[in-house]
């Protein structure tokens, strides 16, 4: 089954998505074009968080500029494609979440809300330590992250 | 007073943003800046330093 989603969260930073994509038990590989998926498109996945609906042409499906793999995995384990937006800055996370891409649903979260919490959380880290900001406290309670960080 | 910054993610990954012992302008520049970074963010919360701006911005707020 074709069932290409497309994950609500605007990736700028691939340094940020590489340490969340480690958390989530995942793997950053930059400039890999191809990711792999059920690799034909039979129009059977048309909810609203469907990849075409996002803006990723069905015929463009299984291509991407980086991808986000299982380390290890084997040859018929699908993948999660980071695919440049065509309108603005940064990527979207497309996968298929049939078959095997069940494996890689259970590491990001069924909405991708896993691997969007940590993104979150290293680029938060990143772009205040540009502004003098240090990372003192991480609190990790009832699924909420609190970050705190000092400026001196 | 330390310049703290506190962010709440939540389980479905979007952030809120408090930025405590910044001033006014400053404050809000920085909320802004992670804001843009950060891409998408639900709400940012203003502390009671957003108020200590200026006399004038005061006086509006206690017009309305």
């Amino acid at each position: 089954m074709s069932h290409v989603t497309a994950i609500e969260l605007e990736v700028t930073d691939l340094d940020s998505i590489e340490k969340a994509a480690e958390e989530c038990g995942l793997k950053l590989v930059r400039d890999q074009t191809t990711f792999k998926w059920y690799g034909q498109w039979v129009n059977d996945y048309n909810s609203p968080d469907a990849a075409y609906k996002q803006g990723i042409d069905p015929k463009d499906y299984g291509k991407c500029d980086h991808a986000l793999v299982i380390p290890g995995a084997g040859t018929s384990q699908y993948e999660i494609g980071l695919v440049k937006n065509k309108d603005g800055p940064g990527y979207k996370i497309a996968y298929d979440f049939y078959g095997t891409g069940q494996n890689l649903k259970k590491l990001i979260g069924e909405a991708g809300e896993k691997i969007k919490q940590s993104y979150v959380k290293h680029k938060t880290i990143k772009e205040l330590a540009k502004k003098g900001f240090k990372l003192t406290k991480t609190e990790n309670k009832d699924g909420t992250v609190k970050l705190t960080l000092k400026g001196f | 007073m330390e310049k703290t910054v506190i962010v709440t993610i939540d389980e479905a990954g979007n952030p809120t943003i408090k930025v405590e012992g910044v001033k006014g302008p400053a404050c809000a520049a920085l909320t802004a800046d992670l804001e843009k970074a950060l891409g998408s963010v639900k709400s940012s919360q203003k502390t009671a330093e957003y108020a200590q701006t200026s006399a004038t911005n005061t006086l509006k707020a206690g017009v309305k």
